[in-house]
Order: structure tokens, then sequence, then C-alpha cells
């Protein structure tokens, strides 16, 4: 029993191995794809750049919400 | 200048607030208005020559009172100069909250709590908040002119006077919330009718004032809804809820959620949760920020911002991105 265990440990280790690696190279591989596809989606709309940003501006002005100020006096004076 | 102001004051009791102080050089003998402490304070930080002199949103002086008891003509310069400050809009809203609690004997205490709130990003840095009580409508005989008229909420106490009282504002952000707790007692010698609360926002580099209010205390509530949980305690304190019900945990009522049953944190975009409430991160995220990307349209509960930078753009994606493949955590 104790030498089976032992062959089939010996025998198991290098697909182990070898499915961890894939595992992590596959993790790496699709890491790095997407993030070239994110990083060329942000770069690759360069010429559109400055419109977005005027458009995220004008909404910004839009959505930002102000109450009215009010109009505060302090009055120095003289009690007769 | 006090008629002009009471004049104005009657005619914009919402948007025009005023607190007098009174030079100890002027004070009566017999009255209680002498407050040579606060008087300099308040009056150094303004340059404050002679009087009478008006402040107007702490950067605005005006100095110099009605001749000949012709009071009108100073009413229409500071109706003009009202109606320049009326139309600005401020980030911040200042809410009071607060309890007159009588005590045997002795003079009953007014506890209180200011609630500070940003509408939009807004730099607080030098600005504090500033608390004062004043007693409104007290009669004053005006000698040079023989006629009697109201003095309007005169200075009775100023409460963020010391260095150690202070109450810097540190919020800075959309959205963000800053509460205060005080108390003061209350002068049996006042008209407790009449005794009012006054909170400012004001920067102490320009001394502009970003905002104010005031009310009588007596008309401060302590229980908006009236549903028998206190404002602060009140998952809902606009509605009325004394069941509290909070479905989805997040500190806000049933009844004034506009996102009830969405679990919204950083990452999960639509707000998806399983039957616990526990929010699910995953790919239909990334779609969705996406989609926000190219439309920005969203709902105030969304929490978008995952880089934390201010920004939402292509680098949220990218957090996000990384947040997914490593388990959604």
């Amino acid at each position: 029993m104790l030498i089976y265990n032992r062959t089939l440990n010996i025998k198991s280790f290098p697909r182990n191995c070898e499915v961890i690696m894939r595992t992590n190279t596959f993790n790496l591989i699709s890491k790095a794809f997407v993030l070239c596809l994110l990083t060329a989606s942000a770069f690759g709309q360069r010429i559109d750049r400055e419109d977005s940003v005027n458009n995220d501006l004008r909404m910004l002005v839009e959505n930002a919400s102000r109450s009215q100020q009010v109009v505060w006096v302090e009055d120095f004076t003289g009690l007769n | 200048m006090s008629f002009a102001l009471d004049t104005l004051l009657r005619e914009f009791p919402n948007t025009l607030m005023t607190i007098e102080w009174h030079s100890p050089g002027f004070t009566p003998g017999w009255s209680d208005f002498d407050l040579p402490d606060v008087y300099d304070a308040r009056s150094n930080l303004y340059d404050v020559g002679g009087i009478p002199h008006t402040q107007w949103n702490g950067i605005e002086s005006f100095v110099g009172g009605a001749s000949n008891c012709v009071w009108e003509y100073m009413y229409n310069d500071r109706r003009n100069t009202y109606e320049d400050y009326a139309v600005q809009e401020s980030p911040y809203i200042i809410e009071l909250q607060g309890d007159l609690v009588d005590s045997d004997g002795s003079s009953p205490v007014f506890n209180f709590d200011v609630i500070i709130s940003l509408e939009d990003d807004f730099s607080s840095s030098g600005t504090v908040l500033e608390l004062f009580v004043a007693e409104d409508s007290i009669m004053a005989y005006w000698s040079a002119c023989g006629e009697e008229h109201n003095a309007r909420n005169v200075g009775r106490a100023w409460l963020t006077m010391d260095e150690d009282d202070q109450v810097p504002i540190t919020i800075s952000g959309s959205g963000q919330s800053q509460v205060h707790s005080g108390s003061f007692d209350v002068s049996n010698s006042w008209n407790h009718d009449r005794v009012k609360l006054i909170a400012l926002a004001q920067n102490l580099v320009t001394n502009e004032v970003f905002q104010a209010q005031t009310e009588l205390i007596l008309n401060i509530p302590t229980d908006r809804d009236e549903d028998g949980i206190t404002n602060l305690e009140d998952n809902c304190p606009d509605d009325a809820n004394p069941g509290q019900e909070d479905l989805d945990g997040d500190d806000i009522g049933d009844i004034c959620d506009p996102c009830n049953g969405l679990v919204y944190v950083l990452g999960n975009v639509n707000g998806d949760a399983n039957e616990g409430y526990d929010p699910i991160v995953d790919v239909i995220d990334l779609l969705a920020l996406s989609d926000y990307l190219e439309d920005p349209v969203y709902n105030e509960c969304q929490m978008l911002d995952l880089l934390e930078d201010g920004e939402i753009n292509q680098w949220d994606l990218i957090v996000l991105a990384d947040l997914i493949m490593n388990g959604g955590s």
C-alpha cells in the first residue's frame, strides 16, 4: 500500500506541476491580454479625448447641485 | 442702519440673516448686552473702527449710519447689496437640530447638533463652523431720533470663540457631511421665545461666509417626521417610519432608500447581490462599467471610482478587471 502511494505520488507530481504552470501561464496571458485591450482602448481614442473631457466638464457643471447662499450681515452698532 | 436691516429682515426672512454686536462704549449700563471680549474679537476680524459698521458675507463692509434719522436711503443702498449676494450659490447646507432641556431652578440647557453637508466637491481648508446665540426683537430706544424699534438678533454668545472650542470643517467631497454636537445655557433673563442659534461656515483666511443657518431654539425640530425617532437616530428623518425597516441593511430605511434591495460597493457596478445581500462582483460589472464609460448615466448609489482618484475612466476598468480576475474581492 505504501509502495503504491509513493508510486502514485511520484507519477502524479510532474502532472500537477504542469497543471499549475499551465494555469499560471493562462492567468498571466489573460491578464496581459485584458490589460493590453483596455490600454489600447484607453489610448486609442486620443482624438476624441478633448471632446470627452469637455463633455465630462459640462456634465460636471450641469450636475453640480448647489443651494442658495444665505446673505449674512454682522452689524456692529450701539444700543441706546 | 438698524432700521434698514430690520426692514430687509422682514422682507427676506429666509435668505437674510443677521447678528448685532454692541459696542461696549455705547451699551447702556442697565442692559446685559455688554460682551467686550466677543465684540473685540469679532470687530478685530473685520478691522471695525467706528460704528455703525456692517459686514456682508464677511467680505464687504459699510461704515456709517443715516443722518438726520433718514434711514430709507440706506435701505435702498443695502437692498442692492443684498440682491447682489442673494443670487450666489453655496456647496454647503447647514441643518440645525436640538432640544431645550429644563432643569430645576437653574437656566435650561439647549442641546444641539449642527449638520454640515456638501452638495458639491469643495475645499474646506481654513473654513470653520462658527456658532452664535442671539436674542431677537429686543425693544430699544433710538434717542437721536426719539423712536423705539426692535433691535434684531442681538448677540448673546459666541460659542466657538475660544481656540479650544473651534470647529474646523473637514469635509470636502460631494455628499459628505459632518456633525457637531454642543450645548449652551439659556439665561433666564432672556426671552426664551426669541433665542436663536446661528451657525456659519466661514473661512478664517478670507473671512468669507459661505453659508449660514439660524432658527429660534423653540422651533428647531428634534424629530422632523414625528415618528418617535430623533433625527440623528432615524434612518429616514423626513419620512415617518417608526419601525425603521431596512431590508438591505444599508442604514437607509426602505421608505426613503432609492437603491433598496441593491448592494453597491466598490466593484459591484450593477448592485446585484445574493440572498444574503452579499455583493456579487463579476464580469457583468465589467460590462456595466464599460457601458458607463460609453454613456455616463448612473444612479446616485453606484460607486464607480475604483481607483478612488476622483475620476471615472478606463483606469477604473483596468482595476475592476484585475479585481475580478483575483476573485472579486
